[in-house]
């Protein structure tokens, strides 16, 4: 096994040499699906000390009325239990500002009262990835996370 | 003698008494049949989408106007009544007309919206000068589908048929129709009399109830059996229904025109018919016109014979003139007036038959064909006309400039193109022929083509799920490759049959460099791949050949829509629909087609993909959008040629928007055409000319910005302020850091390697084994 090794490695060696001597090299895979060897022929990538990230999370868009009115309509739908009516509604609002966060959240808050908690979850996620520094957005969307797993199980 | 004759009179009439019984006890039968249950089979009417209008909603004056024309409103000085609106430059006042949404009905309104920018400025209630926050209009009815015996027909109660409608044609087909029971055997008498004086028919006794029974049971053949039927009937049907059913049944029943092979019935569906209107929208001259329609529709067809149909429009009018409905000097006015007929029946067929076979894919899923074409269901769609009317245009225009440019043959190229939204997967246009009227071979959604490298997208973003081993900046190697298929050794090439060396893995996207894609996907393995391709929306099967990476899979635009979506929407799929909701007669929801999302790949990972296939639309293979698109559209997309040019394929998305567009020739023969030179044209013009927005920088929460050099593949300290930012997935693998005076002239790892580096690094590694 160790010999399968040795012979493996000093094969690659040799391959790293000559690609560095002449470029471009001729690879010849032997056939589909190949296990891709652990020691990559690849040059090592250096990993450096991670410098600090550029801070660049754009400022979210400013507050759209007609979506404010339509989330309002919305809550008033769901405080009377009309469910299917808040998610068309919120629907509805997708259409005018489908990366608004905060409608996803809405629609994954019904989606859990309504008992769809894989949708729930999958909507609350949504709303994560455009909500970019919407702390209060974030924390709801965890809150719905949290109810969804639970009473899924 | 006499008292035989007697006897036998006595029995015949016995006899006859009997038969007569029979006969209505027979036809009585008939009549609970059809009358008791549903009277009707009610195509199923299929809806677009409503226009949304909202102050601040990216909308020009110009496409309201479209929208309006579309929806037949008539432009007037001052809106009256549903259907009108005015205009004045960048100010519309519109009177809309009600209509019920699946969430609800809405009123007929009068708003008035201005224009500034590209944009709706206000929006406001006519009447109370107060703004209105959202409204739409109602969608445009785009087809509808027929029962077996092509009878169309839009139900509308006595309630609310017109009262003028009602009186004139009361006026004109029978003045005592409340106080009659049935028949009136005087005016049978009289016009039994008349006829016989002038020789032939010039005067029907009949009654509404028994034009109804004529048209309802009885077929046209002149017999005197047919004739004591039509009276016995007409007398069962008034003694077992109220006057106001018997009159909303005629209302509906009257046989009114033909449009090809669909028999025109009711006043509503005429109404439609020959004004493009509403019946609660009409003038009374067109009223007048509708009833005089109800004598003869043939005769009196007012586009075949025009002076017929005005002379008999005339004389009902002055009928309404002498009941004092209209006064003299109107009458004058109206009967000097034209027929006002639209030009060109609407489309018995649809105009949007592309989109239509999708919509029926759909259905046939839920629903029977005898439910579609009897229950009158109203199915609301997806398609956005606007958008669709630009597609097709957009299609067939840059076909024929093509075309015309490298001097090919007219019309031997062909095409498709869909569109959908992004993140709810709403398709709003579908294409499937240069000619949009053609409802043949569907391109957009039956044909399947090799989608050559439209599917790189897949390959590069297995490689960006693993951000442990790959990210943007990775080095691939784009240098002579053999792989053995079966018997066969198989030499990728690139398009410029060139190699390139070592280049980072958004270089290689950019360029779409066939070898380096090969060798990275045969790295990550074909089955990881297919399972990309899966996740990302392709049902179909996917054989697992190594030729797979340079997309030799055969795909329908439509599926390629599908993976796009997932991407559009940053990893989370949604399944295409064309259908939200369908209602029942009364206007009762009876299903909805939610909007669902579903976790496909990672966001960060499609985010970084999503700014490679960016830059592939600036610096790349679709470089040439850059002055195709409006300026600051920021887009992403890949562009796809097959061998020997046989596909042109484009894919791609906007903020809002998806889009793929194919160009190729029906006999699968060379076009010459790259995906660069023929679909992204396509694209290019369909996107131009709709309202979409740039690609959202909002990036998920895993990713970090990191300031590099994209040709060194490396990133520089913050410090140094330079570089472009590059998004990298938090915890994931980073390129290496170069100090601040590493220029672009020093080349990705690889290249800087020395020999001695190599040899180091791979005895280091030789003894790691032994560790």
């Amino acid at each position: 096994m160790k010999h399968h090794q040795l012979l493996y490695t000093f094969s690659i060696l040799l391959c790293i040499g000559i690609q560095g001597c002449s470029a471009p090299h001729h690879r010849t895979i032997p056939s589909q699906r190949q296990p891709i060897p652990q020691t990559s022929p690849h040059p090592v990538q250096v990993l450096p000390p991670r410098p600090a990230p550029a801070r660049l999370q754009p400022v979210p868009p400013p507050a759209n009325p007609v979506v404010a009115n339509i989330r309002q309509k919305a809550e008033r739908l769901m405080n009377h239990g009309k469910l299917q009516a808040a998610a068309q509604t919120l629907e509805r609002g997708l259409r005018i500002a489908p990366k608004n966060a905060a409608l996803w959240t809405q629609l994954a808050l019904v989606r859990l009262r309504q008992g769809r908690f894989s949708q729930a979850l999958s909507l609350a996620a949504k709303s994560n990835s455009l909500a970019g520094g919407n702390s209060a957005l974030l924390a709801r969307n965890q809150q719905i996370t949290n109810q969804a797993r639970r009473k899924k199980r | 003698m006499k008292r035989w004759f007697l006897l036998l009179v006595a029995i015949l009439i016995s006899l006859g008494g009997y038969a007569l019984w029979q006969t209505a006890g027979e036809l009585n039968g008939q009549i609970i049949t059809r009358f008791a249950g549903q009277r009707w089979d009610l195509p199923a009417r299929i809806y677009a989408r409503p226009l949304e209008l909202y102050a601040g909603s990216t909308l020009q004056a110009s496409q309201l106007s479209k929208e309006l024309a579309l929806l037949h409103y008539t432009p007037v000085n001052q809106p009256e009544k549903p259907g009108d609106y005015s205009n004045q430059g960048n100010s519309f006042i519109i009177h809309s007309r009600t209509f019920h949404f699946p969430d609800g009905i809405q009123p007929a309104t009068v708003i008035e919206v201005t224009f500034a920018n590209g944009h709706v400025r206000t929006l406001r209630d006519n009447q109370s000068g107060k703004p209105l926050s959202l409204i739409r209009l109602e969608p445009l009815h785009i087809a509808s589908i027929y029962p077996d015996g092509n009878e169309d027909r839009l139900f509308t109660s006595l309630k609310d048929t017109p009262k003028s409608l009602i009186t004139t044609l009361l006026l004109s087909e029978d003045k005592s129709f409340y106080t009659h029971f049935g028949v009136r055997p005087l005016a049978i008498v009289r016009a039994l009399l008349a006829n016989l004086k002038a020789g032939k028919t010039v005067q029907g006794g009949s009654t509404l109830t028994q034009q109804l029974v004529k048209n309802f049971f009885l077929s046209s053949e002149r017999s005197l059996k047919r004739k004591i039927d039509e009276a016995l009937m007409a007398l069962i049907l008034e003694y077992r229904y109220t006057k106001d059913v018997i009159l909303e049944a005629y209302c509906n029943e009257i046989y009114l025109g033909q449009n090809g092979q669909l028999a025109i019935h009711g006043f509503a569906m005429a109404s439609r018919f020959y004004f493009a209107r509403n019946l609660d929208e009409l003038t009374p001259d067109q009223i007048a016109l509708l009833v005089g329609l109800a004598k003869g529709a043939s005769y009196y067809n007012p586009r075949h014979h025009p002076e017929r149909a005005k002379k008999r429009r005339n004389h009902i009018l002055s009928i309404m003139g002498q009941a004092g409905i209209l006064s003299q000097t109107e009458i004058k006015k109206l009967q000097a007036a034209s027929l006002g007929v639209s030009k060109q029946p609407p489309p018995s067929l649809t105009r949007y038959p592309a989109f239509l076979q999708l919509v029926r894919r759909q259905l046939q899923r839920d629903y029977q064909d005898k439910d579609l074409q009897n229950e009158g269901l109203s199915i609301f769609t997806t398609l956005d006309p606007l958008i669709q009317q630009h597609a097709e245009e957009s299609l067939s225009r840059v076909l024929d400039s093509i075309e015309h440019q490298r001097k090919m043959t007219p019309s031997i190229l062909q095409g498709a193109l869909v569109i959908c939204s992004v993140e709810q997967g709403e398709i709003l246009a579908v294409v499937g022929d240069r000619d949009p009227a053609q409802a043949g071979f569907n391109r957009a959604l039956e044909m399947k083509r090799p989608v050559g490298s439209v599917i790189k997208p897949a390959v590069y973003l297995t490689a960006l799920k693993q951000p442990e081993r790959y990210n943007l900046l990775s080095p691939l190697y784009d240098t002579p490759i053999t792989i053995a298929v079966g018997e066969t050794n198989w030499h990728p090439e690139n398009y410029d049959k060139k190699y390139h060396g070592t280049v980072t893995l958004m270089h290689a996207l950019e360029k779409s460099l066939n070898v380096a894609t090969v060798q990275l996907g045969m790295e990550l393995g074909l089955d990881a791949v297919i399972d990309t391709l899966h996740k990302l929306g392709v049902t179909e099967s996917v054989p697992p050949y190594p030729s797979l990476l340079l997309g030799a899979v055969e795909l329908p635009p439509i599926t390629v829509l599908q993976l796009f979506q997932t991407l559009g929407a940053g990893g989370y799929k949604t399944p295409l629909r064309s259908i939200l909701a369908v209602t029942d007669l009364q206007h009762h929801l009876l299903q909805r087609y939610p909007l669902t999302v579903e976790l496909a790949v990672d966001p960060g990972a499609v985010f970084c993909l999503t700014t490679a296939l960016h830059e592939v639309t600036r610096s790349g293979t679709a470089h040439s959008l850059q002055r195709r698109l409006p300026k600051n559209l920021k887009v992403a997309g890949k562009t796809g040629t097959t061998d020997h040019l046989r596909d042109s394929w484009f894919a791609g998305f906007s903020g809002s928007h998806v889009a793929v567009a194919w160009v190729g020739r029906d006999d699968n023969h060379s076009t010459g055409l790259t995906g660069a030179s023929g679909a992204l044209q396509v694209w290019a013009a369909a996107m131009a000319g709709i309202q979409t927005t740039s690609l959202s920088s909002q990036a998920p929460l895993n990713i970090d910005f990191y300031p590099a050099n994209s040709q060194a593949g490396s990133i520089y300290m913050p410090t140094c302020q330079k570089g472009t930012p590059l998004p990298f997935i938090r915890g994931g693998l980073l390129p290496r850091v170069t100090g601040c005076q590493e220029n672009t002239v020093q080349q990705a790892p690889a290249h800087t390697k020395s020999l001695e580096q190599h040899v180091r690094e791979g005895i280091q590694q030789f003894f790691r084994i032994f560790q």
